[in-house]
């Protein structure tokens, strides 16, 4: 994998990301968003995706004023008796986890699939 | 292996997500947090079907909507869209409140709630109710129609973005009609009614305490009252007295009204009806806690008084009002000036309820107060099965059946109302006027569309239930008028005199025919007084009418008096009233019955020897002008003192007969013993002074114990607002907040007698406060709140500062901050 394929994969997943998380935000959802990350390999998918979900997810606080945001995470956590920024971080860190969590499995399963490929391919060529 | 692992994972914290089981609606996008993005207006236009026009809107800059149509149709619909685009929440929960059917929001813990309310009648009166308007005011129902239009439009506009308060119970709108609006008013009928608890009350009390005892602390008019009525004078009211119907008030009111020739009843079945009547109280009280009377609550009330134009000092009539309720964030109340061809009123309207309900035109001015007389009676019944007895012979109940949560629950009706508890062959049952339909809306519209005095006094022929003290300012004239449906018995005295009589203080015999509610107090004689020649008038929850009125207040369960007398004591030293005096006076926070039991307290300890903490609350208590700022020490001195002499004397014997939960006795009965029964074996062990000095004694250890040095008691330590949301949950609240004031100041903060630091927490209060002239165009206002429920909005609280500082808007005068057009 290029370094610029590695780029091309994190920005395809931030744009599923985000389409995804528009227009169907529910969290398992990062299963999906994880495919472009499949081209990366081992523990650089799941950072990948980590920092794909989490950042997708935090970024889109910006659509509102910070400060109403951190009001309404207080009143929030008020009644969740939960801290504040936990509120406020809980769903972005889960998304993030699933991403990247996800991104590791797709990677796997490409690799497993080259493996077979490339062993299948050498079986024929005996 | 691996795979498997990581498969693991993903659905491992994929479930952990889901133990929430709306983990998803803490997305940032369409999740609580759309919220942030909707807490402040925009200007713009918005596409409502089915208005005929466009019709703008303009916010101001104190959060007050200014509606201009240009019919009465596109008018109502606008105003209930944006009173649902501010309040939808708040709105449906109340409708569901209302209509017994909250349990199907909330679940089980509701379940109680919505039994009380179909068992007090709210939703099946609603039903008649909304008939009756829809039969017989059929173009004020299609105002109440378009109402429900506005609210459906804006439920369906915002299907994508639903308010806060939806996200966080995860419910979706259900689709408003007028049905809502009238149970909503039921409802709030039902906060205002008298009756129904207090005969039950009285009667626990009669059982234990015996009369003497019981006249003693509870007598028919509250001490230290007579000199205060809302109508001046001796009762008569349009000509009309007792004694010109031959009838002497004194030898009337020295009766024994507990007794068999007022209700039927040998005194002697009331102890083994305790458990009945105990249970009866239960049934009818909102466990939600949140009706401002009708519950075991301490006193409350509101305010209201007018000067006349040769009193004031613009020869023009005052008006002041500030009607106290449940303090709730959002408030009941949401401020908005309605304006159309007919219509130009602008005001306070209850949420959920078209109209305008307390405010002014351009020549008028108007509010309310709750008179107090008794509007619900309790009847005993004797059972048989299904059958009640009457007269002599047996009927059959009316049953009804209703359905909450899969089950099946039935009402039993007797001739005179459901039964609300039921022990074997004896039940008993609520006559309230309430199940009368009341086109209360009718008459608030039509108040919304008055232009003269005259024109006021006629919608409020309309006006039913409940009955409201109704204070009222034109260019010219001024004055009160108690409308509303007067229930009246026809008594017979013991010597023979008949006389209708409104309310008891006691169960009535429902098998009797005698002690049915026969007729109603004419319009032209519910208590009224128009420029009254004094100058003034006033009517903040004491007794309406002197004790010569032509049908009596049997069942008067006035307040205690203290702001009246503080209101009365003002105004007749005010010749030449300002309207800054009208504000200056709603500000007042001195308590008058303190400024009278103090000198008697000192009195009582003057012989005592103190330490130096007792020396010093002494000193403190003996300098102290009777004002409860939250700085206060001399507040927190005497309100503890209170506490603990009530803990040795009222609680006490209440506790000895098991009746702890009923409402304590005013201070001025505390006073007025201390004055005049000193000795009382029954309160005072023999001695005032002693007991006095024990309770003082008993205070300041208590209070060195929960607070430290005396010279730190101040009252904003112990006396604490909290504006709680209607969910129960605080962190959608405001507060706590110290709070000045007490349960007998104008500027009231209501708080029951707990022995306790801090104390319960005040949650009743003034609701709003408006003054009005409306001869100069001067109209002031402000609310505690603002008119969003979104907890992150500046509309949410906008005006709350304003409130606790005593100032207000000019409601003419305001810069217009957020423009919308709905086409």
């Amino acid at each position: 994998m290029t370094k610029m394929g590695a780029v091309l994969s994190i920005i395809a997943s931030a744009a599923v990301s985000y389409a995804t998380l528009f227009f169907l935000p529910l969290a398992y959802l990062a299963v999906i968003a994880a495919i472009p990350l499949m081209y990366l390999k081992g523990w650089r998918s799941f950072v990948a995706g980590l920092i794909v979900g989490i950042g997708s997810a935090f970024s889109l606080y910006l659509i509102y004023p910070f400060q109403k945001v951190a009001e309404l995470s207080a009143i929030i956590g008020g009644i969740v008796s939960l801290s504040p920024v936990l509120v406020l971080v809980v769903f972005p860190l889960v998304y993030g986890l699933i991403l990247g969590f996800a991104s590791l499995l797709w990677s796997e399963i490409r690799e497993n699939v080259v493996q077979r490929k490339a062993k299948s391919g050498t079986g024929s060529g005996n | 292996m691996r795979i498997k692992f990581i498969v693991v994972a993903i659905v491992a914290i994929i479930a952990l997500s889901y133990v929430s089981t709306d983990f998803n609606t803490l997305n940032p996008v369409n999740g609580l947090w759309s919220a942030a993005g909707n807490a402040n207006y925009t200007s713009g236009n918005y596409h409502i079907s089915g208005l005929r026009y466009p019709v703008n809107i303009t916010i101001d800059s104190s959060g007050v909507a200014h509606i201009q149509a240009r019919n009465l149709h596109d008018l109502f619909i606008a105003q209930g869209y944006y009173e649902a685009s501010n309040r939808l929440f708040q709105m449906e929960l109340e409708a569901l409140l209302a209509s017994g059917n909250l349990s199907s929001y909330v679940g089980t813990s509701a379940l109680n709630s919505d039994i009380a309310m179909h068992m007090i009648g709210i939703p099946q009166n609603a039903a008649l109710l909304n008939s009756y308007v829809m039969t017989d005011y059929p173009q004020y129902y299609g105002y109440i129609q378009d109402y429900s239009e506005g609210v459906n439009a804006y439920i369906n506009a915002s299907a994508g973005n639903l308010p806060l308060g939806f996200k966080l119970v995860g419910k979706k709108p259900f689709q408003w009609t007028p049905l809502d609006s009238f149970a909503w008013q039921e409802y709030m009928t039902w906060d205002l009614t008298t009756g129904g608890t207090s005969q039950l009350q009285t009667d626990l009390l009669y059982s234990a305490l015996g009369y003497a005892n019981l006249s003693q602390i509870w007598p028919y008019y509250p001490y230290y009252t007579t000199n205060i009525t809302m109508v001046p004078g001796n009762g008569t009211v349009n000509g009309l007295n007792l004694s010109d119907m031959g009838i002497s008030s004194g030898y009337l009111w020295s009766l024994n009204w507990y007794s068999q020739f007022a209700t039927g009843l040998n005194t002697s079945l009331f102890s083994s009806l305790k458990d009945l009547m105990e249970n009866a109280l239960s049934n009818i009280s909102d466990p939600y806690g949140f009706s401002t009377r009708n519950t075991l609550r301490p006193e409350v009330g509101s305010n209201s008084w007018i000067v006349t134009s040769n009193y004031s000092s613009l020869n023009s009539p005052i008006l002041a009002n500030d009607p106290h309720l449940t303090l709730l964030a959002p408030s009941l109340w949401i401020p908005v000036q309605l304006e159309a061809p007919g219509i130009n009123a602008t005001g306070w309207g209850l949420a959920g309820l078209p109209g305008i309900l307390i405010g002014h035109t351009a020549t008028t001015s108007w509010g309310l107060t709750t008179p107090e007389g008794a509007t619900a009676n309790d009847y005993l019944e004797i059972l048989n099965g299904n059958n009640y007895t009457y007269n002599g012979k047996e009927y059959t109940m009316w049953e009804y059946n209703y359905s909450l949560l899969g089950s099946k629950y039935s009402i039993f009706y007797t001739n005179n109302g459901p039964l609300i508890a039921r022990s074997g062959n004896l039940g008993i049952s609520m006559n309230w006027t309430a199940s009368i339909p009341s086109p209360d809306l009718v008459a608030e519209i039509k108040l919304d569309m008055s232009t003269n005095y005259s024109q006021m006094i006629n919608a409020l022929r309309l006006w039913e239930s409940p009955p409201q003290n109704f204070v009222l300012a034109g260019i010219h004239n001024t004055g009160y008028i108690t409308a509303g449906l007067y229930p009246t018995i026809n008594e017979t005295l013991p010597n023979g005199q008949k006389v209708a009589v409104i309310g008891s203080r006691s169960l009535l015999n429902g098998s009797n025919p005698d002690y049915r509610i026969t007729g109603q107090v004419p319009f032209k004689y519910l208590p009224q007084i128009q420029n009254p020649a004094r100058g003034y008038a006033f009517a903040p929850n004491q007794p309406t009418v002197g004790k010569n009125y032509p049908y009596p207040f049997i069942g008067g369960y006035w307040t205690s008096g203290g702001r009246a007398q503080t209101i009365y004591h003002y105004l007749k030293s005010h010749r030449n009233t300002t309207v800054q005096d009208m504000m200056n006076l709603q500000s007042n926070v001195s308590d008058y019955w303190a400024s009278q039991f103090v000198p008697v307290i000192l009195k009582s300890l003057s012989s005592m020897s103190m330490n130096a903490s007792q020396a010093m609350a002494y000193t403190i208590l003996s300098q102290w002008n009777y004002t409860s700022y939250v700085n206060s020490t001399g507040e927190t001195v005497y309100w503890y003192y209170l506490s603990e002499l009530y803990n040795i004397t009222f609680d006490r014997v209440y506790a000895d007969h098991g009746l702890s939960s009923l409402t304590k006795p005013f201070d001025t009965s505390a006073l007025y013993l201390a004055l005049n029964d000193p000795s009382s074996a029954t309160w005072f062990n023999g001695s005032y002074n002693q007991t006095s000095q024990t309770a003082f004694t008993r205070e300041v250890s208590f209070l060195l114990q929960k607070l430290g040095p005396v010279s730190t008691w101040t009252w904003g330590r112990v006396h604490i607002l909290e504006i709680a949301s209607l969910t129960g949950l605080s962190a959608l609240g405001l507060g706590p907040y110290p709070m000045y004031g007490d349960s007998h100041t104008v500027s009231a903060a209501y708080v029951s007698r707990q022995l306790q630091v801090p104390e319960p927490y005040v949650t009743v209060g003034p609701s709003l406060r408006e003054v009005s002239d409306p001869a100069k165009s001067l109209f002031y206002g402000v609310f505690p709140g603002g008119p969003s429920e979104n907890p992150i909005s500046y509309y949410f609280s906008n005006q709350l500062t304003a409130w606790f500082d005593h100032q207000y808007y000019n409601m003419s005068t305001q810069t217009t901050e957020v423009r919308f057009v709905y086409d």
